[in-house]
C-alpha cells in the first residue's frame, strides 16, 4: 500500500499519554509535601488543589462544550455556605455536608442550565454572572442566616466517617486524591461517547444534531458536573480556611478560573489542573518579588496572549509534541463486500414513507418554497431537482429540521415531523449528508462514523462515570458498526485517519457512512455529486442502489440530471419555490414546463 | 512524559518560591500581612503606612536592643485564602516573633480561626468585634471594637436629645457589623432609629435611600460610608437637601476624598466617631507628642488610619522589648500589656482578654478644616 | 406615593440609565457587526471617566481631559479590535468572548497602575448646583448626562438609518457573507464600530463621572449593567437597547426606593435572570425561534 498521510490514532495515543502522565502526577502528588517540607508550599498546593478541582470540571464545560460562564465561582460560594452552615449550624459531618451542598450546587445548575442551554451564544455567560451576583447579594443580605458579609467562622475541620483530618498533611493528600478523582472523571467522559459528542458538536453542530446528538442536553449536563466539582472545590476550601463569606469566591474567583482554564488548556482536562497550579505559582511569585500591582495585567494579558497565540493553552503545546512522536497507526486491509446495516431494513411497503403537503417558506417577502407537496415511496430512490435558486434545498433542510415550516406539514412512518428539531428528527431514523460536507475535523473518521451510532447508544453520564463493564461493550460495537459502515461505503481500514486527509470523493463516502451508521430508514443525500468526477459519479451512484438494496428509502436533491435519471425511480421537479413536474424519469424528461425551466426559455 | 516535565517544573517553580529570600541573620523580624491591593486596599495601605513609620522611627532611635527592625510585610489581596496562605510563609521564618495583620475584617477572621494552630502571636487592626469575642489564645485586636465607636455615637446622640436617628451602611462586614450594633444601642437608649438604608460598594446612584432618609425626617444622620463611593453620597447628600445633622465613618476622610468633594470646607462641621488618635492634633500632653512624632516620621499630618498602624506597632514593639523575643515570651508580654498609652488611648490585654482598646479609646470628633476636633 | 418622591427616584435613575444605555448600544454594535460579545464595553466607560477626573486633577483644563478620554476611549477600542478581535474572527464565540474579558481585566489593571486605587471625583461641568424638576433634586450634570445621551443616540440613528455607511454596517450585522461579495469590507466596519463604541462608552464616562466618581474597577458594574439592557432589549436593535437600558436604569433606583436598597441588586439580578429563563423555555416552542436566533 503506497504510504498515505496518517492522522494519529487518537484513542490508542490518548490512552498512552494519559496513563504516563497519570502516573507522575500520582508520583507528584505523592512526593510533594516531603520533598518541600513547607506549610507554606503546603498550604499553596492545597489551594490549588481546590481550584483544580474547580477548573477540572470548568473544562469540560468551555472546553468541551463551548459554553462560557462567567459566574462559574457561584457554585463554589454554593458549596462553600452549604458546608459551613452544615457544619457549624447544622453540626452535620463534613463529609455528607460537602456531598449534600453539592446536589445543591447541581440541581441549580440544572434548573438554570435547562431552559438557557437551549439558546446559543452567549446565554448562559449573563445568567452564571446574574447567578453569582443574585446568590452574592443574598449572602450578604440574610444576616441571620448566613452571617452577613462577615460570613461563617467555626467551621470544623474536615472529618470522614468520623476520622479527623487534623493535620495540613493529612488534608492535602485529601484534596489532590479528589483531584485525582476528577480528573478521572473527566478523562473518562473525554473518551466516551460524551467526549467525542460534545467534539463533534464543537466540529459542527449542525452535523452533530443531523446525526441525533441532542446539543442542549449534553451542554445542561456538563453544567451540572461542572458545577458539583465547583462545589466540592468550594466546600474543601472552607474546611481548610474554616470561615466562610460571601467574597470568598467572588467575580475575581470566576475569572481565576477561567484565566486557568485558559492558560492550562482549554481542551485537555490536564489543562484544568496545569492551569490552577500555574496561576497560583504565578500569583505567589508575583506577590513574593513585590509587584503584586502586576498581577491583574499579566493575567489578563496571558489570556488574551495565549488565546491569541495558543488556543489549546500548555496542555494543548504539549500534547501536539507528544503526538508528534506517536508511531503511524496499523492499517486494516480493505475488506470487500460487507453489507452495512447487517439486517435489511424492513417496512411496510404499501405506506407512503414520506408524505409533504403544503409545505411553504417564506424569507421576508420572498417565498422560498411555496406550497409543495408530494409522497416518497418506501424503498424507493427519489430525486428532488431543478435549477439553482429552486427551493430544493430549502425544502430538503425543512425535512431534516434544519429549517422550520411557515405552513404545511410533513409527514413521516406516519407521524409529524415538522414541527422537530433536528436531532429529533435525526432519531427517527431519518439520516443526511451535506452539500459542504460537514465531517468533524477534530475527530478521526471512525469516530467521525461512530458520532451516527449516537441514537443507538443507550448508555448514559450516569453509566459512564460508573464505568458500568457495558459501556465498554456497547463501544466496541458503536467501533464494529462504524468500520463496517466504513467498509461498506468502500473506505475500510481508513478509520484511523484524520477527514482532511481524504480526497474529496472519499470524504463524500465518510459522510454517508456516517449518515449510514444510524442504520435510518430514510437517508437524504444533498447533491451527493457535486465535485465528483465521472469515475466518482459512477462509483457513487452504485452506492446508492446498494444503500437501497438494504431497504433504506433514498431522498436526494441532485444538480445532475444525468446521474438522477438513471439512477432515480421518482422525481420531483421544482422552480421558483413551486412543484412544477412529478413523476417517473421518463415522463418527467418530457414535460415541455420543465424543459422551459432549465433552457431558461 | 512531557506533561510530567511540566508539572516538574511547576514543582520546582513552587520550590524556589518557598526557598525565597530572608531577612538579614542578624535583624528582628516582625511578620507583616497587609491588604495591599484587593478592595480593602485603601484603607490597610494607610495603616501599613503608620506600622513602617513607627519601625522607621524605631530603627533610628537604634532597633531592638541594637538589632534592625525589619517588617516583612506580604500582601494578601484582601483575600482570606490568600491571608492563611501567606500566614503561614510567615509562621515558617522561625526568627518571626509576632505577626502584624492589617486586613479587612473577614480576612482577619481566617487568620484567627488558624492562629491558635500556629502558636504565633498575632495582632490584627480592624475594628469589628468577632476578632476579639469569643477570645483566641494568639489573636489580638488593636483597635477599639466597633462596639466602642456605636455605643459612644449613641450616647452622644442622645445627650443631645437627638432622638430620631437615620443610617446609611454600606453591605461590608463593618457596615453590617454598624449597622446591628447601632440597632441594639438606640433601644437600649431609646432612640429611635427611623430610617436604616443599605448599599453596595459598586453602587453609583445613592438617591433612593438618601430620599428615603429625608422623608423619614431624623435628628441626626449617621452615614458608614467607607472608601468606595464616599464621595458620591456625600455629594447627593448636599444635593437631595439633607440638612440635619450628619456624621460619617472615620475612614471616609482621606485626602482623596476632600479633593472629590470640592475641598475641606466642604465637610466643615461634619461629626464622626473616632479613635482619639484621630483627634490628636487638637490634643496635649503624651498624645500630642506621639502624634507629632508619627505624621513627622511620615511627611503629613497622620490620619486616624496612620495612627490605628502607628498604635499597632507600638503595642508590638511594647511586647517585644519587656520580653525576650520568643513567641512564648511576646504573648505572655501582651498579655500583661496594662493601660500602655498609644496615640488612640489606653491598650490592655489580660488573660482571656484580646480586645485591646474600649470606649475610653473612641470620641466624637467634630471636622474643622480637615481636622477633627473634639465635638461638644 | 407622592409624585416628588416618585420623580426623584426615576429621574436619577434614568440618568444612571442612560450610561448603561450608550454600554449597551457598544454591546449591540460590536456583536452585530463583528459578532463578538465584547465583555470590555464597561472599561470604556471607566477609562472615560477616570482620565478626565484624573487629568483635571492634574491641572489639565477640562475641554482638553474630554476630548482626550473620548479619543482614548476610541483609540482603545480600535486597537482592540485590531489585536484581539480581527485575528480570531473564525474562532468559536465563547473564545472570542473570552479573549474580550481577558482584554476588560488588562485595561482594569492597567488603570490600577497608572491612576492608583483610590477613586477620583469631580465637579460638574458647570459646579454641583441642583435643579428642580417635578420636584426631584437634580445635579446640573445630570442635564449633560442626558444631553450627551440623547446627542450620541440620535447620531447613531442616524447614522445607521440614513447613511450610505450606516446601511454598510446594517448589511455586516444581517449578513456579513453576503455584504462581503457586495463589496463592504467588513473588517473596515468592525474597525469602526469598535472604535465608535470605545468612545461611546468613555463619552458616557465622561459625562457620569461627576456624579459617581470614577476608580480602577468601577467599570464592571457598567458593563453588567449595559450587558443585561442589551440582552434584555434582544442584542439585535440599540433602539430596543437603548430603551431597555433606561428602563433598567429606573427599575433599579424604583426597587430600592419602593422595595429596599437590601434586596435592590437581587431584584434586578432576579428580573434578568427570570427573563433569560423564560426566554429560554419560550424558545422550546418550535423550531421558528430556534433557528432565528442564528449561530455565530
Amino acid at each position: 500500500m503506497i504510504a498515505l498521510p496518517q492522522a494519529p490514532r487518537r484513542r490508542l495515543g490518548a490512552w498512552r499519554m494519559s496513563n504516563t502522565v497519570f502516573g507522575g502526577f500520582v508520583i507528584l502528588v505523592l512526593f510533594y509535601p516531603w520533598v518541600l517540607r513547607s506549610d507554606y508550599a503546603l498550604g499553596a498546593a492545597i489551594t490549588v488543589g481546590t481550584m483544580a478541582i474547580a477548573t477540572v470540571g470548568f473544562v469540560l464545560l468551555i472546553g468541551y462544550a463551548h459554553q462560557l460562564a462567567i459566574g462559574q465561582a457561584v457554585f463554589c460560594t454554593i458549596g462553600g455556605y452549604g458546608s459551613a452552615l452544615l457544619t457549624s449550624r447544622a453540626h452535620w459531618d463534613p463529609l455528607p455536608a460537602m456531598l449534600a451542598a453539592m446536589i445543591g450546587a447541581m440541581a441549580v445548575a440544572y434548573l438554570i442550565g435547562r431552559p438557557i442551554l437551549r439558546l446559543r451564544g452567549f446565554v448562559l455567560a449573563m445568567a452564571s454572572l446574574a447567578l453569582q451576583l443574585i446568590v452574592g447579594f443574598v449572602a450578604i443580605q440574610w444576616e441571620s442566616f448566613t452571617g452577613g458579609a462577615i460570613g461563617i467562622d467555626g467551621v470544623p475541620k474536615f472529618a470522614i466517617l468520623g476520622w479527623m483530618v487534623d493535620s495540613d498533611i493529612q488534608f492535602f493528600y485529601l484534596v489532590w486524591a479528589l483531584v485525582a478523582l476528577t480528573v478521572l472523571i473527566g478523562l473518562n467522559i473525554d473518551r466516551s461517547r460524551i467526549g467525542r459528542e460534545l467534539k463533534a458538536i464543537a466540529g459542527s453542530e449542525r452535523a452533530a444534531a443531523s446525526v441525533g446528538i441532542n446539543l442542549a442536553s449534553l451542554k445542561v449536563q456538563m453544567f451540572v458536573l461542572s458545577a458539583g466539582t465547583a462545589s466540592v472545590g468550594g466546600s474543601l476550601l472552607v474546611h481548610y480556611l474554616r470561615v466562610m463569606e460571601p467574597n470568598a469566591f467572588g467575580f475575581q474567583y470566576s475569572l481565576n478560573i477561567i484565566t486557568a482554564v485558559v492558560i492550562g488548556g482549554l481542551s485537555s482536562i490536564w489543562g484544568g489542573v496545569l492551569g490552577a497550579g500555574i496561576i497560583v505559582g504565578l500569583r505567589e511569585a508575583l506577590r513574593l518579588t513585590s509587584a503584586p500591582l502586576l498581577e491583574g495585567i499579566v493575567m489578563g494579558a496571558l489570556t488574551v496572549a495565549v488565546l491569541l497565540l495558543f488556543p489549546n493553552g500548555v496542555a494543548g503545546a504539549v500534547a501536539r509534541l507528544y503526538r508528534a512522536r506517536l508511531p503511524a497507526p496499523p492499517s486494516h486491509s480493505p475488506q470487500a463486500g460487507a453489507e452495512y446495516p447487517a439486517e435489511p431494513v424492513t417496512v411496510n411497503p404499501d405506506q407512503a414513507y414520506l408524505a409533504v403537503d403544503g409545505a411553504t417558506r417564506r424569507f421576508g417577502n420572498l417565498v422560498a418554497v411555496d406550497d409543495v407537496g408530494f409522497t416518497v415511496a418506501c424503498a424507493s430512490i427519489t430525486a428532488l431537482i431543478g435549477p439553482n435558486g429552486a427551493g430544493k434545498t430549502t425544502l430538503f433542510n425543512m425535512i431534516s429540521g434544519d429549517q422550520p415550516l411557515d405552513g404545511g406539514r410533513i409527514v413521516f412512518a406516519g407521524e409529524r415531523i415538522d414541527r422537530l428539531a433536528a436531532h429529533e428528527v435525526a432519531r427517527r431514523g431519518i439520516a443526511r449528508t451535506f452539500q459542504n460536507l460537514e465531517l468533524f475535523e477534530n475527530l478521526t473518521l471512525v469516530e467521525n462514523v461512530m458520532c451516527g451510532q449516537a441514537r443507538h447508544l443507550r448508555s448514559g453520564i450516569g453509566a459512564i462515570l460508573a464505568m458500568l463493564p457495558r459501556v465498554r461493550r456497547e463501544e466496541a460495537t458503536a467501533r464494529d458498526a462504524a468500520e463496517r459502515a466504513l467498509e461498506f461505503v468502500g473506505l475500510g481500514g481508513q478509520g484511523a485517519r484524520a477527514p482532511g486527509t481524504l480526497s474529496f470523493g472519499h470524504q463524500r463516502l465518510a459522510e454517508m457512512a456516517r449518515a449510514l451508521a444510524l442504520e435510518p430508514s430514510l437517508v437524504l443525500l444533498d447533491e451527493p455529486a457535486s465535485g465528483l468526477n465521472d469515475t466518482e459519479t459512477e462509483e457513487l451512484a452504485d452506492l446508492i442502489l446498494r444503500i437501497r438494496a438494504r431497504g433504506i428509502t433514498v431522498l436526494l436533491v441532485e444538480h445532475d440530471v444525468r446521474l438522477v435519471m438513471g439512477l432515480a425511480d421518482h422525481v420531483v421537479v421544482m422552480n421558483y419555490g413551486k412543484k412544477i413536474a412529478e413523476g417517473p424519469p421518463a415522463l418527467v424528461r418530457e414535460d415541455p414546463e420543465v424543459l422551459r425551466a432549465y433552457l431558461g426559455a | 512524559m512531557s506533561g510530567l516535565i511540566l508539572r516538574m517544573a511547576a514543582g520546582v517553580v513552587l520550590l524556589t518560591i518557598g526557598l525565597a529570600p530572608a531577612a538579614r541573620a542578624e535583624d528582628l523580624v516582625i511578620g507583616g500581612i497587609g491588604s495591599m491591593t484587593g478592595v480593602a486596599a485603601s484603607f490597610d495601605r494607610a495603616v501599613v503606612e503608620g506600622i513602617q513609620a513607627y519601625i522607621k522611627v524605631w530603627n533610628m532611635q537604634g532597633g531592638f536592643k541594637g538589632r534592625h527592625v525589619n517588617l516583612q510585610l506580604l500582601d494578601d489581596e484582601s483575600n482570606a485564602a490568600t491571608a492563611v496562605t501567606v500566614y503561614r510563609k510567615l509562621v515558617e521564618d522561625k526568627s518571626v516573633g509576632i505577626i502584624i495583620a492589617a486586613s479587612p475584617s473577614q480576612t482577619l477572621l481566617a487568620i484567627k480561626a488558624i492562629a491558635d494552630d500556629y502558636r504565633v502571636p498575632t495582632i490584627g487592626s480592624a475594628t469589628v468585634v468577632q476578632l476579639a469575642v469569643p477570645p483566641a489564645k494568639y489573636f489580638f485586636r488593636s483597635l477599639p471594637g466597633t462596639d466602642a465607636y456605636m455605643l459612644t455615637l449613641i450616647n452622644w446622640v442622645k445627650a443631645h436629645g437627638w432622638m430620631k436617628l437615620a443610617i446609611l451602611n454600606p453591605s461590608s462586614a463593618a457596615g453590617q457589623s454598624e449597622a446591628g450594633l447601632l440597632k441594639k444601642d438606640a433601644a437600649a437608649a431609646g432612640v429611635q432609629i427611623v430610617a436604616a438604608e443599605r448599599y453596595n460598594d459598586t453602587d453609583t446612584n445613592f438617591t433612593a435611600q438618601l430620599v428615603n432618609i429625608r422623608n423619614a425626617r431624623p435628628d441626626f444622620f449617621y452615614c458608614g460610608i467607607i472608601g468606595g463611593p464616599s464621595v458620591t453620597i456625600f455629594k447627593q447628600v448636599k444635593q437631595l437637601h439633607l440638612t440635619m445633622p450628619i456624621a460619617l465613618h472615620s475612614s471616609a476622610f482621606n485626602p482623596n476624598f476632600y479633593r472629590g468633594i470640592g475641598g475641606v470646607k466642604e465637610a466643615d462641621g461634619v461629626y464622626s466617631p473616632v479613635e482619639r488618635g484621630g483627634m490628636a492634633g487638637s490634643a496635649s500632653g503624651l498624645v500630642a507628642k506621639l502624634y507629632k512624632e508619627a505624621s513627622d516620621a511620615m511627611g503629613h499630618p497622620a490620619t486616624n488610619l496612620n495612627t490605628a498602624g502607628w498604635d499597632t506597632a507600638m503595642i508590638v514593639a511594647h511586647a517585644i522589648e519587656t520580653s525576650n523575643d520568643t513567641r512564648q515570651g511576646i504573648l505572655v508580654a501582651l498579655e500583661n500589656t496594662q493601660d500602655l498609652p498609644v496615640i488612640g488611648g489606653l491598650v490592655s490585654y489580660g488573660p482571656s482578654d484580646r480586645r485591646g482598646k474600649d470606649e475610653r479609646s473612641v470620641g466624637i470628633g467634630r471636622l474643622t478644616d480637615g481636622h477633627f476636633v473634639e465635638a461638644k | 406615593m407622592d409624585l416628588a418622591t416618585f420623580a426623584q427616584f426615576a429621574l436619577s435613575g434614568l440618568t444612571t440609565g442612560c450610561v448603561y444605555a450608550l454600554v449597551a448600544i457598544g454591546f449591540v454594535l460590536c456583536a452585530n457587526v463583528s459578532g463578538i460579545v465584547n465583555f470590555a464595553q464597561g472599561e470604556y466607560v471607566m477609562v472615560g471617566g477616570i482620565v478626565t477626573a484624573g487629568l483635571a486633577s492634574l491641572a489639565v483644563p477640562l475641554p482638553v481631559a474630554i476630548l482626550v478620554a473620548v479619543f482614548l476611549g476610541g483609540v482603545f477600542g480600535f486597537l482592540q479590535e485590531r489585536v484581539t478581535v480581527a485575528p480570531v474572527r473564525r474562532a468559536p464565540m465563547f473564545l472570542q468572548a473570552t479573549v474580550a474579558l481577558g482584554v476588560a481585566v488588562v485595561i482594569q489593571s492597567a488603570a490600577l497602575i497608572v491612576w492608583g486605587k483610590d477613586p477620583y471625583g469631580l465637579s460638574g461641568f458647570v459646579g454641583d448646583d441642583v435643579f428642580v424638576l417635578l420636584g426631584a433634586y437634580l445635579p446640573l450634570q445630570a442635564l449633560f448626562v442626558w444631553g450627551a445621551t440623547a446627542a450620541f443616540v440620535g447620531a447613531a440613528f442616524y447614522l445607521l438609518k440614513f447613511t450610505e455607511l450606516g446601511r454598510a454596517i446594517r448589511a455586516v450585522a444581517i449578513n456579513p457573507g453576503a455584504a462581503t461579495m457586495m463589496g463592504i469590507k467588513t473588517g473596515r466596519m468592525s474597525m469602526l464600530v469598535f472604535a465608535a463604541s470605545g468612545a461611546a462608552g468613555a463619552l458616557a464616562g465622561v459625562v457620569i463621572v461627576p456624579i459617581t466618581s470614577a476608580s480602577w474597577d468601577s467599570g464592571l458594574e457598567f458593563g453588567v449593567k449595559g450587558f443585561t439592557g442589551a440582552i434584555i432589549g434582544g442584542f439585535h436593535s440599540p433602539f430596543w437597547a437603548t430603551a431597555a437600558a433606561l428602563g433598567l436604569g429606573v427599575l433599579e433606583s424604583l426597587a430600592a426606593g419602593y422595595v429596599s436598597s437590601e434586596a435592590k441588586d437581587i431584584v434586578t439580578y432576579g428580573v434578568l435572570l427570570a427573563y433569560l429563563m423564560i426566554r429560554g423555555g419560550a424558545f422550546l416552542r418550535g423550531r421558528r425561534v430556534v433557528a432565528s436566533t442564528g449561530g455565530h
